[in-house]
This record gives structure tokens, C-alpha cells and sequence, in this order.
């Protein structure tokens, strides 16, 4: 399943160490850490009702203590993901085959700072063509 | 029973090749996979319009049917035999029995000879989304389409 295996792919592979997290990641989570958020995934078919390969969208969040250190992890987060045009993410049961991943778009700016809070994040979307086995 | 048009639309390829061809019901047909898009051939009569000496009212007569054509598309599969066939169709003009089943299976189907005059793979292009690569496909038909 790619949301599984695109969590494992982006574990310790950046300066977000294994602190990569789904939907919302959780209260006083030690920075940097990295969230992910699918937004969007279709599934095309032919006419016979076969299926393509799926399409996805993830959008990644890279949190960290200021915004250039932000800015860093999210620019490691693109490079590790659209580096190659294709490529295998393995899983611990399944793996997924990657037939192209692109930044939709970002990085975007998603800084909050209210009062004590500081929030330094920028998130990108990334879509994806894959097939999971 | 009234139906969908973006599934169940079947395109069949017969075996035998040739000016000779087998009745459909002799021949041994072969789902074309991966099939996208398929029209079916249009129905068109040529017409002519005249007038009869004083009469306002133009009149019209129907004459011989126009030219019929399949179009439709593929995603392009090289492992498999039916795409391999219809590409090098459009190099030699190899007639074939074809066959359209309708998604209403048990109502409807057409079948037709006819050969692939047009194979055009689309372009590799780095655009906005990722897609497969597909085929657009011209079967141009000869002689009448049997509606059963």
C-alpha cells in the first residue's frame, strides 16, 4: 500500500529521522519531523473495467525550528521522492512500484506563530502514478 | 434496457486475414485489451436536393452510404498480440473480421470487415500529469456493418 511504504521510504532518509507521521502528527512532537496527508487518489479504468495504474496525492509537510531549516528538510523531501522517474518503495509486506512521482506543488509557506507556538513548515504536493504488489 | 458508455464497450479482432474472410460465426475472435475508447461507425446517407418545376418546397433523396470508420483508442501493451497485429495492420492493409459488443452484451453487437488504417501512438511528452501511453486507431470498414 503506497501510504505505508511512503512512510517508510521517507524514514531516516532525511533530517526528520523516523519522526515522519500520517494525517497530523502528534501534540509536542519534537522537531524537525515530516507530515503526510493524501489528498486526492483516482483510480482510471478501460472500457473492459480493467484497472491503471492508480494515481495519488500526497501533501508533505516538513516542520522545523526555523523556516530556513524548514525550508532544507523540504528540498531533501522533493529530492528523495522525485529524484529518479522511477523507482521501488518497499514496504514490510508489500511494495509499491513508483511509474512516475512529481511535485504538484510548493514549496508553500504554512508558518504559524501564535504567541509562544512557533509552527515553521512548508508544504509541497506530490502526485503519484504507481502500482502497488 | 438503456446503459453506460464508459465500461463493458468490447472491441473483438477476428483471426483470419485476407480478401477472402470467414463468416464471423466461422471466425475465431480475440478481445482487443486495454480497449479506451471505441466509436462506433456513423451512420450517413449521401443526399441530393432538387426542386420539381414550380415547387416551393425543396426535396430531397437519399443515395448510397457514406464512408464508415471505427476510431477509438488503446492503451498501448507491446506483450500483447492483438496491439502488436493491429500496428502492423496499418502498414499492409490486412482486412479482418471485427466485432463491437455493446454493454448490453445481450441486446446488441456489430460486426464488420475491415482494416486498420490508422495506428498513431501519442507522444512521450513531460506534462502536467502522468498518463499511459496510448494509441489512437482508424479502422476504416469495408462493405456493410451486420447489426444483430
Amino acid at each position: 500500500m503506497i501510504d505505508a511504504n511512503l512512510v517508510a521510504f521517507l524514514t531516516n532518509a532525511t533530517a526528520a529521522g523516523d519522526r515522519v507521521h500520517t494525517g497530523s502528527p502528534p501534540q509536542n512532537s519534537p522537531k524537525p519531523y515530516l507530515v503526510l496527508q493524501r489528498t486526492d487518489g483516482t483510480a482510471p479504468r478501460v472500457l473492459s473495467g480493467r484497472a491503471l495504474f492508480p494515481r495519488a496525492r500526497f501533501t508533505v509537510i516538513a516542520v522545523s525550528r526555523d523556516k530556513a531549516a524548514a525550508l532544507q528538510l523540504a528540498n531533501e523531501v522533493n529530492a528523495r521522492l522525485t529524484a529518479k522517474a522511477r523507482y521501488e518503495m518497499a514496504g514490510r509486506s508489500s511494495a509499491t512500484s513508483v511509474k512516475d512521482c512529481r511535485r504538484a506543488s510548493g514549496p508553500t509557506d504554512v508558518t504559524v506563530i501564535d504567541g509562544d507556538a512557533e509552527f515553521h513548515g512548508y508544504a509541497q504536493e506530490f502526485a503519484f502514478m504507481y502500482l502497488d504488489s | 434496457m438503456y446503459y453506460g458508455a464508459n465500461v463493458d464497450a468490447i472491441l473483438y479482432m477476428g483471426a483470419a486475414t485476407g480478401d477472402n474472410l470467414p463468416a464471423p460465426n466461422a471466425d475465431v475472435f480475440t478481445e482487443v485489451p486495454l480497449t479506451g475508447r471505441i466509436k462506433p461507425p456513423r451512420k450517413e446517407l449521401r443526399t441530393g436536393f432538387f426542386n420539381v418545376l414550380n415547387d416551393r418546397n425543396r426535396r430531397s433523396v437519399g443515395g448510397t452510404s457514406a464512408d464508415k470508420t471505427v476510431e477509438g483508442n488503446v492503451v498501448i501493451d507491446w506483450s500483447e498480440p492483438t496491439h502488436v497485429a493491429m500496428c502492423e495492420d496499418a502498414d499492409q492493409q490486412r482486412k479482418r473480421n471485427w466485432r463491437i459488443v455493446y454493454p448490453n452484451a445481450e441486446e446488441r453487437q456489430l460486426d464488420f470487415v475491415g482494416f486498420v488504417s490508422v495506428w498513431d501512438e501519442q507522444a512521450f511528452e513531460a506534462g502536467e500529469e502522468a498518463v499511459e501511453h496510448r494509441a489512437d486507431f482508424v479502422i476504416t470498414v469495408d462493405g456493410a456493418v451486420t447489426e444483430t
